[in-house]
């Protein structure tokens, strides 16, 4: 059987180093390129594999332009290997089937060709490390029209695997991927990124960044965590509680943050139409009305820590205390 | 929007001028569906919590909804065009076109709702002596939504005179415009929340280029990205009301002390109109270059170093990001496959020197200077190694096995936090002996983290996978020092009670209590399993169990434990029939220390 040169990788040495150096300059050359004798052509494997005629011409495997397999068949015999002997006997043995004779379901086939762009970063991708391969999310054949080749929506190649985050989009507040309006690939590198796994970006911070701009800064005045991880407070793929939140307010603020002395204080019964002589005195304070009643204050100052530190994200803009030092994040 | 305008036109046009011009061409083809329907939705209560995403404006009538897929091409040219109209503002249009892959060119357009909050404040009503808080609603009937428009398109032109070489050219334009809630404070007398609309005009364009190619073995890219950000509605604007005692007013009745000059003398500002919930436009360029080389069996090389840098265009502050990754992966034996990663980057801020006002400037003990320079807590130098071992055990099953070391070296955790730490022997002007940001305190973290996992097929229709995870870490991210503060009752000769009790009104006490909700240790344990019933039914399940402590909190441990199994059933009976039906649990329990101070009150 003639077949290309798609060996499994085995251990390395210095000759064998060497020796994969010169060979693969030789075969980018095309010096080591078969003999197009052995080569049958497309037209010769669909006289038989008629059923996967129409569709793999729809393909963009089946389209490629002579250029981009320099000194090699295109067609079928860009992945099978020479096809006239097998043209000849109708022996299956007598074709290069790689999904079953190479490791991993021939995604190191895969990788002769896409060596850049999106796969630049495939072997060193968790996908990779953990034995994910090519054809694990792709369908070469009977798949033309299908976005990418994928064996189905992006979802649902994703999920596949990912049940656990498929389930986290059901909750209440998520992000919407179940409403079609983003893909799992709007953040995701699947095939790798040069730095934090499969999070596009360079941090995950700044995969958050891509659509929430108005969160990057960088301000005078910071939040530490969202400077670290937005993943402190924020399960990005779905929560019981509203924004994202990890937990509702004010027991996510509290796991880093004291309250205020404000919330021990007991409140007053009764409805305060006039707040006293301070109203009469500014204007601004004209009109104000309230009710209060013994445990006001705690609502008050143990509900929702955002309604006064608004800019939790960061602000340039200072806070009114001055023994805050501005800090405060309410503005 | 009229650049995007004029994207979007040209795209409509190539995209009819492709699909006529190849229409009579010899092996031209077609194919597609198409689906015309109708919804209606109505939402009682409160609509965002389970309408997030539906455009509430189109709830009111039956709405034509249409969903269109073509797909056709020749012999040369692929091209594809997919349309989704729900109503006005829910859409998407997409078309995309290959030509020999010497040209690909990918166009979409969608928009959406997404509907936010409308916090009624209703809780913000109390009154304690002379505590008291208000709240403002100055939009009670407000809907607040944002309208998300998004454009990307991209060209990627093949070089045909270099092996897979390749030009692309990318840009992405996203428009986020409506309202949102927006919530002022002012805290001169007392503490008044003011609520309005705030007009959101956000827009994000990003500029891509990039090329690729390979020699041989090797293979570079090269990828440039410019970000613009601008929100282009004014900030609202807060009245900042006169200072003054919360129940005596600006002028003691009796002893006539003018309160608004004690009271103003402590904020930084008052009595003034100014902006409040302030977007910063900023802006982004990056670079970032891979080489890739091939080693065939001894395994493939990779390295990259990326260089982005961010200014906020208001204050001028920029960040600066800088990374080099390097990375092995080789196939030991056929069956075993190992990779180490080594990647380092460094984050750097510019620092900001916030200048303040002189607290109680020209009164009586006064005079205190509170300017401090913030150093970003993006700030650090971060160091990550990563060994990962692959072994396919049997056909069918597969065993993975990866450590990664980490070290984050910041030089401040937590920028929130500042304590004054009085000496109890001289409490006064000077009684503030020290104040201690975070950046006194231990700042490097560092992360073990061991990661198991296994599949298996469970003969021909199915599988499952167990993996876990235990991660170690010292130091994990907390606000130091952020909680329970030291009494000062016995600490020295004056008692903060009597003649210096003016301080308590004024500052935070040095407090001591590290808070955080990040595990110093870990354990996590995943499990999933499929089985296909029969060719078209399929069951599936998965358990998640992670326990995770932070037992290097200095008052208490942190303590979270997280359950939450799955069960989906599939079935088709037919091909154009699909039944799904899912069960999930979700239960998470944690643990949290609170503080509560006990002063002036």
């Amino acid at each position: 059987m003639d077949r290309r040169n798609f060996s499994q990788k085995t251990p390395g040495s210095p000759l064998l180093l060497l020796w994969g150096l010169v060979f693969c300059l030789a075969l980018s050359t095309g010096a080591l390129a078969q003999a197009p004798d052995d080569f049958a052509g497309a037209e010769a494997c669909l006289d038989c594999h008629d059923d996967m005629a129409a569709e793999f011409s729809r393909t963009v495997h089946g389209q490629l332009a002579d250029y981009e397999y320099p000194g090699l068949a295109g067609g079928c015999e860009s992945c099978h290997g020479a096809g006239a002997a097998h043209v000849e006997s109708e022996d299956p043995a007598d074709i290069f089937l790689p999904t079953a004779e190479m490791g991993n379901d021939g995604t190191d086939l895969c990788l002769d060709c896409h060596k850049t762009g999106h796969t630049l970063n495939w072997e060193m991708s968790t996908h990779a490390e953990s034995d994910v391969s090519c054809l694990s999310c792709h369908k070469l054949h009977d798949n033309s029209s299908s976005r990418a080749l994928l064996n189905g929506t992006e979802e649902d190649v994703c999920f596949t695997c990912h049940m656990d985050t498929q389930s986290k989009f059901q909750l209440p507040s998520h992000h919407p991927v179940r409403e079609g309006f983003m893909t799992c690939s709007s953040c995701h590198d699947v095939h790798g990124n040069q730095f934090q796994e499969i999070a596009a970006g360079e941090t995950s911070r700044d995969a958050c960044l891509v659509c929430h701009q108005q969160h990057a800064g960088p301000f005078v005045f910071e939040h530490s965590p969202v400077m670290e991880d937005c993943m402190i407070c924020h399960d990005v793929h779905g929560t019981v509680a509203n924004n994202l939140l990890r937990q509702n307010e004010p027991f996510l603020c509290l796991q880093c943050h004291q309250p205020h002395f404000h919330s021990i204080l007991t409140g007053a019964e009764g409805d305060f139409g006039t707040p006293g002589n301070v109203s009469d005195r500014d204007p601004g304070y004209a009109g104000l009305s309230m009710t209060s009643h013994a445990d006001s204050m705690k609502k008050v100052m143990l509900t929702k820590c955002t309604q006064c530190h608004q800019s939790i994200h960061g602000t340039d803009l200072p806070s009114q205390s001055i023994t805050g030092q501005g800090r405060a994040l309410n503005r | 929007m009229r650049t995007r305008n004029l994207i979007m036109c040209s795209a409509v046009l190539l995209m009819c001028w492709t699909a006529v011009s190849l229409a009579d061409e010899e092996g031209a083809f077609v194919e597609g569906s198409a689906s015309v329907g109708a919804h209606y939705s109505h939402f009682t209560d409160n609509p965002v919590r389970v309408g997030e995403y539906v455009n509430l404006n189109a709830t009111k009538d039956l709405q034509a909804d249409m969903i269109l897929n073509l797909f056709g091409g020749t012999d040369n040219t692929l091209y594809n065009i997919n349309l989704d109209y729900r109503d006005v503002a829910t859409k998407s249009f997409e078309f995309g076109v290959d030509t020999k892959s010497l040209l690909a060119a990918d166009f979409r357009y969608g928009s959406f709702i997404h509907n936010l909050d409308h916090d009624n404040m209703r809780n913000l009503q109390g009154k304690a002596g002379g505590k008291q808080v208000y709240n403002t609603d100055n939009d009670p009937m407000g809907r607040y939504f944002m309208e998300y428009e998004q454009f990307h398109g991209n060209i990627k032109v093949d070089m045909p005179f270099l092996t897979d070489g390749q030009v692309t050219l990318g840009m992405s334009d996203q428009r986020k415009s409506g309202y949102k809630q927006a919530m002022s404070i002012d805290h001169c007398a007392f503490c008044h929340v003011e609520s309005n609309a705030q007009r959101v005009d956000q827009q994000t364009r990003i500029w891509k280029a990039g090329a690729e190619g390979s020699l041989g073995p090797v293979s570079v890219n090269y990828d440039f990205a410019k970000t613009d950000f601008v929100d282009r509605a004014n900030a609202p604007e807060h009245r900042w009301k006169t200072a003054m005692h919360p129940v005596k007013g600006p002028i003691d009745p009796v002893s006539g002390l003018d309160y608004v000059a004690e009271f103003g003398s402590r904020l930084g500002f008052h009595d003034v109109t100014l902006p409040y919930a302030r977007t910063a436009d900023n802006d982004k360029l990056s670079h970032s270059a891979g080489i890739k080389v091939d080693l065939k069996r001894a395994g493939t090389l990779k390295g990259s170093y990326t260089n982005t840098n961010r200014t906020n265009y208001h204050t001028g502050i920029e960040g600066k990001f800088d990374a080099g990754a390097l990375g092995y992966a080789v196939r030991l034996t056929p069956k075993m496959r190992l990779t180490g990663k080594f990647l380092a980057y460094e984050t750097k801020v510019d620092d900001a020197f916030v200048d303040l006002p002189l607290f109680r400037d020209g009164r009586g003990a006064g005079g205190l200077d509170f300017d401090w320079n913030r150093i970003s807590s993006a700030n650090r130098k971060v160091y990550q190694g990563d060994l990962n071992l692959g072994w396919k055990v049997a056909k069918g099953k597969h065993l993975k096995v990866n450590w990664r070391y980490q070290i984050i070296d910041r030089p401040a955790m937590a920028q929130s936090q500042t304590n004054y730490v009085f000496d109890g022997a001289n409490v006064g002007p000077a009684g503030i002996v020290e104040t201690l940001p975070s950046e006194a305190f231990e700042n490097k973290t560092t992360v073990n983290r061991v990661k198991l996992r296994y599949d298996s097929r469970i003969g021909m229709k199915g599988n499952y996978n167990l993996t876990y995870t235990y991660t170690g870490v010292d130091k994990p991210f907390m606000n130091p020092t952020a909680m329970c503060e030291e009494s000062l009752i016995g600490t020295g000769s004056a008692h903060p009670g009597g003649t210096a009790a003016g301080r308590l009104y004024y500052f935070q006490r040095e407090r001591f209590g590290n808070g955080s909700n990040q595990a110093s240790q870990s354990h996590k344990a995943t499990g999933r399993a499929s089985f296909q019933i029969t060719p078209r039914t399929s069951i599936n399940g998965f358990v998640t169990y992670a326990q995770d402590k932070n037992d290097e909190l200095n008052i208490y441990q942190y303590d979270r434990d997280y359950l939450s199994p799955g069960l989906n059933l599939w079935t088709a009976p037919a091909d154009q029939i699909l039944f799904t039906l899912g069960w999930t649990y979700n239960k998470v329990k944690s643990n949290e220390n609170i503080c509560i101070p006990i002063f002036d009150g």
